[in-house]
């Protein structure tokens, strides 16, 4: 038996498919762009020849992100942060508090002992963007993304970055920047204000119990975690398919719903 | 006699050669990045492969921008609002008022018939408006500049996108693409609201005939005609907008050569 998750998010497009034993089997991944539908349709068939199936063996599929509606065909729909949930629940049990820091949209999550969602809240409309910010600094400084994390890790001077609003934080990165400043100590002082802002909004859900998760591609940052790790004084649960959670979550939640659906033998 | 002008802007590095009777010879163009004297560098280069002149030619060279304190090889700087008005007067003789958008800042500039600064109005520290939100709105619909230079104003239906934040535009972007909306609507909107923020700016200087659109920003079409059109006003603007504030710092090296 195979279920598949499509995680259309605001920037990049996440297909996994999961076996019986909820292992997964086939990824794939696109830049959403303009054309969230068509994204979506080219992640899939990619998870699909990862696997070598054709879409008749997949028997349950759940759509979840921002475009989520727009996937089409049969597919039910979840929130993202309903199947991020279910994703980090699946990997860390432990989980009490999820971080999920996507593209544009940021989540902390609160969740029970049944690893369902307690309590949420999302990143008010400004200081959107923690993933994409990353991005576009990388850009900014010419360094790949993948070594952005590392790199912040190297620093000694930490240049502080306001943590409010992305816009005024990149004009103050460009200003670092002329003054000579090292790449290294300018994304240490960003990585410091995008924990301290994702903190914030962690304490609104905030219980002492339970570990805590993180979730969403900046989760590969190492430097983001570091930083998030020093602000809560915690550690911080780190999977190496973070940046597929959601789409496993919701693959996760397709089983959930067929072996209802074998139970109540409404369907075969 | 060779005089060299340079812009370091905050996306795009522009450098120009003129000879001594202010007669274009070469141009180079970069991007910036992290390292400002290395895209100086580089578009020094260019400019003197294309005036086919080496470097010891340049008699004077002068910088401006946001990072024209950082070049080791000019001699003077000026900021990027003198260089522009001055620029634009060389593009266009009729010009009385200027609107430069670049990568981070978008200024309005009323000019005499020398191309002095009578009055000019800027973006405050917010870039919403400018080439870097473009940029960003590139990046989230997975597209280039080149695509949107292909876009086409008049044919598109615009949709409201706040021009006030880069950050809520491109929420609202967003919210449209899971709507299902055309990406070529939705950049009609994001142009129009460009267009906008340039008009006020220039109203707070005072619009007088003509108008010239300078910097990057000037060279996607779809831009200049959503401000022909919240103007009603012709709006001068060409392919080499994005060189005016280097043409500026080529004419003003020259007249200091001049004065010494």
């Amino acid at each position: 038996m195979y279920t598949c998750g499509i995680d259309v998010g605001s920037r990049s497009t996440k297909v996994v498919i999961l076996d019986e034993d909820s292992t997964v089997r086939g990824r794939g991944w696109r830049l959403t762009g303009g054309k969230p539908a068509d994204a979506a349709h080219e992640a899939y068939n990619e998870a699909l020849a990862a696997v070598r199936l054709s879409q008749g063996s997949i028997d349950a599929t759940v759509a979840t992100g921002y475009g989520r509606r727009l996937v089409g065909g049969d597919v039910e729909q979840y929130t993202a942060v309903t199947c991020h949930s279910a994703g980090i629940y699946h990997a860390f049990p432990n989980t009490r508090k999820l971080i999920d820091i996507g593209a544009v949209r940021s989540a902390a999550v609160k969740l029970n002992d049944h690893g369902q969602v307690h309590r949420f809240r999302f990143n008010d409309r400004c200081g959107a963007g923690l993933g994409r910010f990353l991005e576009r600094l990388a850009e900014t400084l010419e360094i790949p993304l993948e070594e952005l994390g590392q790199l912040a890790l190297f620093s000694r001077d930490p240049q502080e970055v306001p943590g409010i609003c992305s816009v005024l934080a990149e004009t103050e990165v460009l200003n670092h920047i002329t003054r000579g400043k090292k790449p290294a100590d300018i994304i240490r002082g960003v990585s410091e204000a995008l924990a301290e802002r994702v903190a914030s909004m962690l304490r609104q859900v905030w219980t002492d119990d339970g570990e805590i998760s993180l979730s969403g591609g900046t989760a590969k940052n190492a430097g983001m975690v570091h930083a998030l790790e020093e602000v809560l004084g915690k550690p911080i649960n780190i999977h190496h398919d973070s940046e597929f959670m959601g789409a496993i979550g919701a693959a996760l939640i397709a089983r959930e719903t067929i072996d209802k659906k074998l139970k109540t033998g409404t369907s075969a | 006699m060779l005089a060299c002008g340079i812009d370091i802007g905050s996306a795009q590095t522009k450098c120009v050669i003129m000879d001594g009777n202010a007669i274009l010879q070469g141009r180079g163009i970069v991007h910036t990045g992290a390292n400002q004297q290395r895209a100086a560098r580089h578009a020094l280069k260019a400019a003197l492969r294309e005036a086919g002149v080496e470097e010891y030619d340049l008699s004077i060279t002068l910088s401006t921008g946001y990072g024209r304190h950082s070049i080791p090889f000019s001699q003077k700087s000026e900021t990027v609002t003198i260089c522009h008005a001055r620029g634009s007067i060389y593009r266009y003789p009729e010009t009385r008022t200027v609107l430069d958008a670049g990568g981070q800042e978008m200024t309005a500039i009323r000019v005499d018939a020398e191309g002095n600064v009578l009055d000019f109005a800027m973006n405050d520290k917010c870039t919403a408006g400018t080439g870097r939100f473009l940029e960003s709105i590139a990046d989230l619909l997975n597209m280039s500049m080149k695509d949107f230079r292909g876009i086409k104003y008049h044919e598109t239906d615009p949709l409201f996108v706040s021009n006030a934040c880069s950050v809520f535009a491109e929420q609202e972007v967003i919210n449209y693409l899971e709507g299902g909306k055309e990406v070529e609507d939705i950049l009609g909107g994001v142009f129009e609201g460009i267009a906008e923020r340039g008009a006020s700016l220039l109203r707070r200087v005072g619009l007088e005939d003509e108008i010239t659109f300078t910097g990057g920003v000037s060279h996607i079409s779809g831009v200049s005609s959503a401000l022909e059109l919240v103007l009603e006003h012709k709006v001068n603007s060409g392919i080499d907008g994005v060189y005016v504030g280097a043409l500026g710092a080529a004419l003003l090296a020259l007249d200091q050569s001049k004065h010494r």
